[in-house]
């Protein structure tokens, strides 16, 4: 027990160490890249544990990820000035990461709760139909923020407080993936894939299917949700257009690319992907195309993902 | 008194009728064989008694439970398990994997307890693997463990089925064709092993199979079905003699010439 705090707690100041380096060695564009990076992680590997070990297909992760956002954002805005005037005595230094925490707790909860009123009547349907579900649902959250003044409606929502930096991101994309690893390596989660690979057999092993993709897509969708908080607390500004099918697309090419069900896998094809589109900007109008063009040659050549363990098992 | 009891039980799929007034009683350290020529709805009957079908008249009791409208899942956490005619493991899945989902229900700690790396979390992950490993070594598959299910030899397969099946700690196991597609050696091994189980675990088997050199030498009592209706019931040798089941499923011996 005492051995794992420790190695949390060289973990936290390893991150800070770095943190301070990056900061201090890379330019904002640098730096930005990499944040993005980490926010990628989380909602890759979020949609890894819905898409790739549960098998039910979304296509509205970039939904969830807008509820956790706004939501940050809006505790931020508007709880955190009337908190501040309660709580002012307590020095900056202390509150502001504790503002912030409870600000992504916000986002959470409400991509929790979204994910379970999404989760329960949609994860009746399967395959194509599930994945039909689950876009439109995206898309309503696109069109209710559109719709909502308090939250900027089509101008957007700005002045966000920018806490998010590489400790925090990375702090929580460690957090995504070790829930997830954790969870899908234990053997109660072996019901997440036993799900995927055959229903019938699953359920005559005495699993409940609906309780499983459930709890797979309503723990997916609260660290969407997470990552849309940092998301929001970096950028400084929202808008829904962020939030669009294509984002949701992006996040499935990272899973698919990184191979669905591989844990690892997908967060190097998350890390990857958002550093190629970046990569590709001096191509300007080429760009896309390339970028479509090698997710298309990787998945002829390596159609179980990108990461070595499935190298060895393919040419063995 | 008996563990499984089927009452007056049919099914219909828009006026076919697949099963008829079934009626029988199961003991609980009973090993029964269930022939009968294709279609006859020896399946079907496996569905119904697992919830894959609703029966549409009449009363399946399994350990004073009534299953009528109960779900798979609840039914096999009552203490019915089966395998499959067309095996359907969790292909993509290690051997060792397959075994550790017939687990589930029997798992105390949570997913929770599993992220947070707790110590009851350890402690029950690792005598759920010892327990997996034992199951395996008895039907001889502890040194694939690490392979996936779909790289396993047919016969392989419809054992870890089996051991699949048994991890969910059944009082009636039901089995679909277990020796299909075996050779000569295999069956044997498998007649071999379905008794030492049977004899080891003290519980009840239910089992379909085409093969009567299988049954005969498995099962002391046989129900045989025709078109969904029992038309014979018996021990061995009783079934190998009845009229009925000559003409409707077992055959005449060829005369000789």
């Amino acid at each position: 027990m005492i051995k794992r705090v420790t190695i949390v707690i060289l973990f936290v100041f390893a991150l800070l160490g770095l943190n301070a380096v990056v900061g201090r060695f890379l330019n904002a564009y640098y730096l930005q890249i990499l944040i993005f990076m980490g926010i990628n992680i989380i909602l890759a590997t979020s949609l890894n544990l819905i898409n790739g070990y549960t098998g039910q297909f979304n296509l509205g992760h970039a939904g969830f990820m807008a509820i956790g956002a706004y939501a940050s954002a809006a505790f931020s805005l508007f709880a955190q000035p009337f908190l501040q005037a309660w709580f002012g005595f307590i020095p900056a230094p202390v509150l502001t990461p504790i503002f912030f925490l409870l600000s992504l707790v916000c986002s959470v909860l409400l991509a929790l709760i979204a994910g379970l009123l999404i989760g329960m009547p949609t994860l009746r349907l399967r395959g194509d139909y599930l994945a039909i579900a689950t876009l439109g649902f995206g898309e309503i959250v696109g069109v209710v923020i559109n719709n909502m003044k308090v939250v900027g409606g089509a101008t957007g929502l700005g002045n966000i407080p920018e806490y998010s930096d590489f400790f925090w991101v990375f702090l929580f994309a460690a957090l995504t993936v070790w829930v997830v690893g954790k969870m899908t390596r234990s053997a109660k989660g072996k019901s997440f894939p036993a799900i995927r690979e055959d229903e019938i057999a699953a359920l005559s092993l005495g699993m409940s299917n609906t309780r499983v993709k459930v709890t797979a897509f309503v723990i997916g969708a609260g660290f969407a949700g997470l990552g849309g908080g940092l998301f929001a607390h970096f950028m400084g500004y929202l808008h829904v257009n962020m939030f669009g099918f294509l984002r949701s697309v992006e996040i499935v090419v990272m899973v698919v690319l990184g191979g669905m069900g591989n844990l690892w896998g997908v967060v190097i094809a998350a890390a990857l992907l958002t550093g190629l589109s970046e990569a590709l900007r001096p191509f300007k109008e080429w760009r896309m195309i390339i970028y479509s063009l090698l997710i298309i040659i990787t998945m002829m050549v390596r159609s179980n993902g990108i990461s070595l363990k499935n190298w060895r098992k393919a040419s063995a | 008194m008996s563990l499984l009891q089927v009452k007056d039980c049919g099914i219909e799929f828009g006026g076919l009728k697949a099963l008829h007034d079934l009626n029988f009683a199961l003991k609980g350290d009973e090993l029964m064989g269930l022939i009968g020529p294709n279609g006859a709805g020896k399946t079907t009957f496996f569905n119904l008694l697992t919830g894959v079908y609703q029966p549409s008249s009449g009363e399946i009791i399994f350990d004073k439970t009534r299953l009528n409208e109960l779900k798979p899942q609840q039914i096999n956490r009552l203490g019915v398990a089966r395998t499959f005619q067309n095996i359907r493991l969790f292909p993509e899945l290690s051997v060792l994997d397959n075994v550790l989902c017939g687990f589930y229900h029997s798992i105390r700690y949570s997913l929770l307890d599993a992220v947070l790396d707790r110590g009851r979390f350890r402690q029950e992950e690792a005598q759920l693997r010892e327990q997996a490993f034992a199951l395996l070594e008895k039907f001889h598959l502890q040194d694939s463990a690490e392979e996936l299910a779909k790289n396993l030899p047919y016969g392989s397969q419809r054992r870890l089925e089996m051991v699949r099946a048994l991890a969910t700690h059944p009082k009636l196991l039901l089995l679909d064709e277990p020796a299909a597609g075996m050779n000569s050696t295999e069956k044997a091994e498998l007649i071999e092993l379905i008794q030492r189980l049977h004899q080891e675990l003290k519980l009840a088997v239910l089992l379909i199979e085409h093969d009567m050199g299988v049954v005969m030498k498995l099962c002391p009592r046989i129900l045989v079905l025709d078109y969904g209706i029992p038309i014979a019931e018996g021990s061995p040798e009783e079934i190998r003699s009845n009229p009925k089941v000559i003409e409707a499923y077992l055959g005449e011996r060829a005369p000789k010439l």
